[in-house]
């Protein structure tokens, strides 16, 4: 069963990935409508997935599939939240694929042997919060994405395409620099507790955790310029999300870095 | 009964003829009257707009148009030869397609445009007062007043921007988002600019500023907009200070330059400034549109908009046809079950008699049956009518919605003995 709703979740996110897709290049009111409903479906037979999955004692920090699954499921909860509290459908063009390529690494991640990761109390604090804020930092990716591709689409004046269909550059903007105003702080812990782990429970040896931490220290420095950029003069809009998208870059090193090392 | 319009519109008719048979808000029950007085019209109503004049009637012979034609030519003085060429005649279910077409906006001059449905309104209601609409006009209007609402809502005909105006404010949303507690700023106190001005206003935003070089000009267009003015030296200020700015000076110099913008700019901490530039020359440097969060269109980009919204709505034109066509589908089939109404109503009353004449026959011998017996025989006599006529009366109904549907109820007429002028008075 657990497997079942692993792939029928993966396909509620392909249909959802392809309806936000086609909402940004053809103009039916529907393809939003039902993409979302399709993202809900998606997520709920995750979440049921995630619940079974805990209660029978593999919790999300239990080993790389797990964690990639829990990443593919905070991403998904994440972008429903935003839509129900923004309702831009056009995220979703880019959150719900993100969310997939998670998914589907459960399949491809290396350790699907299931070999589990250490039980430590500051690893498994470790786990959780840096996925939260790598979900959180997707999403703000996602909006910077569409801050770029809006503000090239006004700057040219070439009034064809998606250019209605984009949320507009001060929405996105705001809500770009907020997901970053969250997810920093929650990084800053996990970084914490990856030291405290390798300080504490010596794990080193195993983990190859001096690399790791140093991307997650890079990581964390590129978000610091953001947000220190973002609120002062002269490096607002473009600029800032261009560091979103470096910032981006970096967690997709890191995330790979965690899983095949 | 025959259902008819006889009307004239932009693509018809110049404006020169277009004006002189407008027909005014003030001469509409005037008018209204005049055609009513004609023995041969039921029912009639006028919908005239600056694009179109049309009277739309219900007649009893098909030759009765020509009185409207009459009607039309006399109402302004006009001979009748005159206009002949301009007019178009729609009868039956061409006349229902026309009024749904033209409710929906796809037959206006500026497609899928708000104003045509509260005209139709307008036009209805007028006629209600003058007491000139009975069951087919009523019927057809309010279920065209519902045609304009659905193409509105089901497809995209009213959507985009159909001035430079709106396209404007379009423009400022997609920087903005929504433009409640924005600040405009205008430069130059001329016409253009405070109708864009006008128009940011009723999309939110909130405070105006105007500055001029004549700050005189600048305190009355403030006053008009209920905004503030300052004097031009302060534009610099000003400017720091707006989100939105529209210029329309009649400089031949331009008033803001690249440097002077990018120093406005790093005052205004890079914040977004979205500025529109409508004069002639243009008052904004066009390489003022290179810095960062700096929007900047004009007149050209404006305009490019409004005809991308326009070839937008030409498209879905074909949708809104569907509707109309499915409408006036509809709305012809009750039509038709209209002509059948004074044949029922006719064959009733007939039965009803001739069972009240057998009774009054028969009820001397009946005499020595008690009350409730009697009662139980009327009831008998009652529920055979009823079963006899419950078929015909299916079938009469479906007759009146056949292709043949004349001949097959003169058929009917028959079977049952009913003349027709015996239904005259039904009409």
């Amino acid at each position: 069963m657990i497997s079942t709703l692993l792939a029928a979740s993966l396909a509620a996110y392909i249909i959802a990935s392809i309806l936000y897709l086609a909402n940004l290049h053809i103009k039916r009111k529907y393809f939003a409508a039902y993409g979302t409903a399709a993202a809900a479906i998606g997520f709920a037979l995750q979440s049921i997935r995630l619940v079974t999955q805990a209660i029978g004692g593999v919790p999300p920090f239990a080993n790389a599939p797990e964690a990639m699954f829990f990443l593919s499921w905070t991403i998904a909860a994440i972008y429903l939240l935003t839509f129900i509290r923004f309702r831009i459908p056009a995220l979703g063009a880019l959150a719900m694929p993100l969310s997939l390529i998670a998914l589907a690494l459960v399949y491809r991640s290396p350790a699907s042997n299931g070999q589990p990761f250490a039980g430590d109390v500051w690893l498994r604090a470790h786990i959780i919060a840096i996925i939260a804020s790598f979900a959180l930092f997707a999403q703000a990716f996602c909006c910077a994405v569409f801050y770029l591709v809006q503000n090239k689409l006004l700057k040219s004046k070439k009034f064809k395409g998606m250019f209605r269909r984009l949320p507009p550059l001060e929405t996105i903007d705001a809500l770009g620099f907020h997901l970053v105003a969250i997810a920093f702080p929650i990084l800053t812990l996990g970084i914490a507790a990856g030291i405290a782990g390798v300080k504490f429970a010596g794990i080193r040896a195993a983990y190859n955790a001096e690399t790791k931490l140093m991307a997650a220290g890079i990581t964390w420095l590129v978000y610091a310029i953001y947000l220190i950029a973002h609120g002062s003069a002269s490096w607002r809009g473009k600029r800032a999300n261009s560091i979103l998208i470096i910032g981006a870059v970096l967690i997709a090193l890191t995330t790979a870095l965690h899983s095949f090392m | 009964m025959y259902l008819v319009v006889i009307g004239l519109n932009h693509k018809t008719a110049p404006v020169a003829v277009r004006e002189s048979l407008a027909v005014s808000d003030e001469d509409l029950p005037k008018a209204l009257e005049s055609l009513r007085a004609c023995p041969s019209i039921a029912e009639c109503c006028i919908l005239s707009t600056c694009n179109r004049t049309e009277v739309y009637a219900v007649t009893n012979q098909r030759d009765d148009e020509e009185t409207i034609l009459d009607f039309m030519g006399s109402c302004n003085g006009n001979p009748r030869v005159g206009i002949e060429q301009h007019i178009y005649r729609h009868r039956g279910h061409k006349a229902v397609e026309h009024l749904f077409s033209v409710a929906s906006g796809i037959d206006s001059m500026m497609v899928g445009e708000n104003q045509i449905i509260g005209q139709v309104k307008n036009a209805f209601c007028a006629a209600c007062d003058c007491d000139s609409t009975k069951t087919v006009l009523n019927t057809l209007f309010q279920q065209a007043l519902s045609v304009g609402k659905r193409a509105r809502t089901e497809t995209d005909i009213s959507k985009g921007a159909f001035s430079v105006g709106y396209a404007a404010v379009e423009l400022a949303r997609l920087v903005f988002g929504e433009l409640s507690g924005r600040t405009v700023l205008i430069i130059g106190a001329g016409k253009m600019g405070e109708l864009t001005a006008k128009h940011m206003q009723a999309a939110g935003a909130t405070s105006v500023i105007v500055a001029n070089r004549t700050l005189s000009k600048a305190e009355k267009l403030a006053a008009a907009l209920n905004g503030r003015a300052v004097p031009f030296e302060s534009l610099p200020d000003a400017m720091t200070q707006t989100n939105i700015v529209i210029s329309s000076t009649g400089a031949t110099e331009p008033v803001v330059s690249r440097e002077e913008m990018a120093k406005i700019m790093r005052g205004r901490r890079e914040r977004p400034i979205f500025m529109i530039d409508i004069a002639v020359p243009r008052d904004i440097e066009p390489s003022v549109s290179e810095l960062d969060n700096v929007y900047l269109y004009d007149m050209d980009d404006l305009q490019s908009i409004v005809q991308e919204s326009v070839d937008e709505r030409q498209k879905e034109t074909e949708k809104v046809k569907e509707i109309v066509a499915e409408e006036t589908r509809k709305f012809s089939a009750w039509m038709k079950t209209l002509e059948a109404v004074p044949l029922i109503k006719s064959l009733r009353e007939k039965l009803d008699e001739l069972k009240e004449t057998e009774w009054q026959r028969s009820s001397a011998k009946l005499s020595h049956l008690s009350d409730k017996d009697k009662e139980t025989v009327r009831m008998m006599m009652q529920s055979l009518v009823n079963k006899i006529t419950h078929n015909p009366l299916v079938k009469i109904k479906e007759y009146s919605s056949c292709a043949d549907s004349c001949e097959k109820l003169d058929i009917a007429r028959e079977l049952f003995g009913i003349e027709p002028d015996e239904m005259e008075d039904d009409k």
